[in-house]
């Protein structure tokens, strides 16, 4: 076949062989990209943080804890202020050689502070600072010296200060890193408690969940599979093509004594070898482009990338979905060219066209089934579920291909008072269906495909009920909106000044705008991964998963201002208050 | 001896309404093992479509064919594809090797088909181009064969194995003359081993290695040779003085 036939397979070779590559690179990608769990817990099962202005209750409180579940792995936390920022640093004392920490720190130069008055700093700390190793960094009043550049691996935009856990009294939060038995985890996987003790030291239980890399792999492998059915289209095309080329050596092979059977594999043989071939070579490109380029997706992943964790089934996976499209691809000419009379086979005449009969009927089932696939293939909290994620667009592509004959016959009806060029071309698609259907079928996925990207990206740009900035106004968030930060009401003033001093250079007017905050037990107070206290925000949206996810969110509440309200020409009078709602008074 | 291919009132017809040809009509042939019979007829005349139909690659609209003595129309699709494969040899004027083949793997093909071990159908293969004299070329892809070579491995396609019927159209059409009758010598080598075949051809010079020439016309069987007589008619007595 390739012998012979190669300027014919060749463009089908390198399109499969390509969309191979992309599938398999984007797989490996989805896999690796996706945020780790141990980026929270390090090899722990659960994370308890507790937080209290009172270091020396915070401290007790720890005590009993590790006590309680030891071994159990201390991280303090505190915030200092940066001198000239609004920002704070992370003061973190934890010991680099903990018994579940270890994903969590990495030594990059020098080393880990072994007494005190010695730290280890970020790369992001050593460039805010300007300090590097054996280099005396200045916060506090007393200096510390940096013995050491460290990194947390799984999220490398946690920035913070190390020092040895020596003198845990002036942190305000404290993390516990615990091992469960698998009998005594509460609450389920993936969950979150609040709790206060009664010596007021508020905090939140959160138990380690199922990795995130499945459903990330299910997603991009349901890309795949489109990105292939698109591809194994237009190959389904080539085939066609090839497959009455070769009409008389079928009618040969035929007259020989072959089977219908024997006939039909030559061509499936050739998609056979076609899909193996763009798999190896395809794979191949994958795995060398992502040895090559794993490092530079490490920015965007967040975390540090081992270009050697490929999961050797989602090769497998890829080389599977490439043979069977292509086999896929190859059946439906085999079957087309082994019924071929021989006689006219021998002849080299491409058969009559048939008409394709209830088409229309198989294009609606195809379509419905599509739809309910795609419909169901997503449940409740989001997460794809792998077969009817993929076989959805399966159906409607199946649908497509049954549609097509009707669409030709339709537009051939116009033929005859066209000009001729346009006329031949018609004709000849509806002469050639099965050739015309498939190519006809692939670009309209292709157009859907963009159709749907447009469609989504339209549905996520704001709506008149997630924001009504206008090209002339501004939108400066002061936090990150998932924990709004405790500050004292001197960061507040400094805030306000800043954000005055550059409203005035630019001539704007400032708006104060609220977030609406959450206001768990205790008193409230609870704190982000790197042990930074605060609020959590409300958003609209709805409840699952223990309260901790929201899904279809439609944004943040805002508390609503005389400012605001008169900005927007809204009379305050006008606004009902919901019953329930008092704590927050109205919102826009 | 005995009747291996033998066509009983074949009329075929192709089209329908205003379109309807009839290729042939009510023919009657048969065709002895070890005999040779010759098809000539002008362009149209219904040769081909004989010879298609003497094969089992088409079925006649009426009428009946038997190949040693079991009738076409009783056998299913696969039957008469196996009976292609163990029993009918064809020749074609343009060869119809495959390209991608070479000429041992051409050769071998209908065994191979038919579910002989590729070594053993190596071995047949082999010593049916040796038997034409084209051995050494065994390796050789089609495209690097000469015309008279390439029609020998198609004549040795059509015998490997047990084949004892041979069905050539126009087999010398595509090679000159010298060529031609070196090709007409082994078909007529072929028979001797028993084999019975139908040889379609305008050429008259050609016909005449044939044992029996039969004329068509607008799919009409309008005239053939008589077989000659066999050494047993000498035993027939004459007349006495």
């Amino acid at each position: 076949m390739f012998r012979r036939e190669w300027r014919q397979q060749i463009i089908v070779l390198v399109l499969l062989s390509v969309t191979v590559a992309a599938a398999v690179f984007a797989a490996i990608s989805a896999y690796n990209i996706t945020p780790s769990e141990s980026a929270q817990f390090g090899n722990a099962d659960r994370r308890l943080t507790l937080s209290s202005p009172d270091s020396e209750a915070l401290t007790t409180e720890v005590a009993k804890l590790a006590d309680q579940y030891a071994p159990v792995e201390q991280i303090w936390h505190a915030q200092l202020p940066i001198p000239g920022s609004v920002e704070n640093v992370d003061l973190r004392a934890e010991d680099p050689h903990g018994p579940y920490s270890g994903p969590l720190l990495t030594l990059l130069h020098g080393q880990y502070p072994t007494k005190a008055g010695e730290v280890a700093v970020t790369d992001g700390i050593a460039a805010t600072f300007g300090v590097g190793v054996g280099d005396q960094l200045r916060i506090l009043v007393d200096p510390w010296t940096v013995v050491g550049v460290v990194e947390n691996s799984t999220q490398l935009d946690d920035e913070f200060i190390l020092t040895l856990p020596v003198d845990p009294t002036a942190s305000e939060t404290v993390n516990l890193l615990i091992r469960d038995h698998p009998d005594e985890r509460a609450g389920g996987p993936n969950s979150i408690r609040q709790f206060a003790t009664p010596d007021g030291i508020t905090g939140f239980s959160q138990s380690r969940g199922p990795s995130d890399r499945g459903p990330a792999v299910i997603a991009a492998l349901s890309l795949d599979t489109i990105a292939l059915l698109l591809v194994s289209l237009v190959a389904a095309a080539g085939f066609v093509v090839v497959a009455q080329r070769r009409l008389r050596q079928f009618g040969m092979l035929a007259a020989m004594g072959a089977t219908n059977r024997q006939l039909r594999l030559v061509t499936i043989a050739q998609g056979l070898a076609a899909g193996l071939v763009s798999a190896v070579v395809g794979t191949s490109v994958a795995l060398i482009g992502w040895i090559t380029w794993s490092s530079s997706l490490e920015s965007v992943a967040n975390h540090r990338i081992n270009s050697a964790d490929i999961p050797w089934w989602l090769l497998v996976a890829g080389i599977a979905l490439a043979l069977l499209t292509t086999t896929a691809a190859a059946w439906w000419p085999a079957r087309t060219t082994a019924r071929v009379p021989v006689v006219t086979a021998l002849s080299g005449r491409p058969p009559r066209p048939k008409r394709a009969h209830r088409s229309a009927l198989a294009a609606v089932i195809f379509f419905v089934i599509g739809y309910v696939c795609l419909a169901k293939g997503i449940d409740k909290t989001g997460v794809a579920k792998p077969f009817p994620f993929v076989g959805g667009p399966i159906a409607i592509v199946l649908g497509i291909l049954f549609l097509c004959p009707i669409a030709i016959r339709a537009l051939s009806i116009v033929a005859r008072r066209l000009p001729i060029a346009a006329r031949l071309a018609l004709r000849d698609l509806a002469r050639y269906q099965a050739r015309a259907a498939a190519a006809l079928a692939a670009i309209s996925l292709g157009l859907g495909i963009a159709f749907t990207a447009i469609v989504i990206s339209a549905a996520a740009t704001p709506a008149h009920d997630s924001g009504n900035l206008s090209d002339r106004q501004m939108l400066f968030r002061l936090a990150d909106f998932d924990l709004i930060p405790d500050r004292t009401a001197a960061q507040i003033d400094q805030l306000d000044a800043s954000i005055d001093q550059l409203a005035a250079s630019l001539g704007a007017k400032v708006y104060p705008l609220d977030a609406a905050i959450a206001a768990p037990a205790g008193d409230g107070t609870v704190a982000d991964p790197q042990g930074r206290p605060g609020h959590p925000t409300i958003l609209l949206g709805q409840r699952v998963d223990h309260g901790v996810e929201v899904s279809g969110s439609k944004g943040f509440i805002y508390v609503a201002n005389p400012d605001i309200l008169a900005t927007v020409g809204v009379d305050p009078d006008t606004i009902a208050r919901p019953p329930r709602c008092s704590p927050l008074g109205p919102v826009i | 001896m005995t009747a291996v291919i033998e066509l009983c009132g074949v009329t075929k017809v192709y089209g329908e309404g205003a379109s309807e040809v009839h290729a042939l009509h009510e023919v009657a042939l048969t065709v002895q093992a070890g005999q040779l019979v010759a098809v000539m007829g002008p362009s149209g005349s219904g040769k081909s479509t004989l010879l298609t139909i003497a094969g089992s690659l088409e079925e006649p609209s009426t009428g009946e064919v038997f190949i040693d003595g079991v009738a076409l129309s009783a056998m299913s699709r696969n039957d008469r594809a196996r009976l292609r494969r163990r029993s009918i040899g064809y020749v074609f004027q343009d060869f119809n090797l495959l390209a991608g083949l070479t000429a041992a793997e051409n050769v071998t093909l209908p065994l191979e088909l038919d579910g002989v071990s590729s070594k053993a159908a190596r071995s047949l293969g082999l010593e049916a181009l040796a038997a034409l004299g084209v051995a050494e070329h065994g390796a050789r892809f089609p495209d690097e064969l000469s015309g008279g070579e390439r029609q020998r491995v198609a004549i040795a396609r059509a015998l490997v194995g047990e084949r004892h019927v041979l069905l050539a159209d126009e087999p010398t059409g595509a090679l000159d003359s010298a060529n031609g009758e070196a090709v007409m010598r082994l078909l007529r080598k072929a028979m001797e081993r028993g084999v019975a075949g139908i040889i379609v051809t305008h050429d008259a010079q050609l016909a005449s290695w044939a044992d029996r020439v039969v004329f068509l016309r607008d799919g009409r069987v309008v005239d053939q040779t008589a077989t000659p007589a066999g050494p047993e008619s000498l035993l027939v007595p004459g007349p006495t003085a």
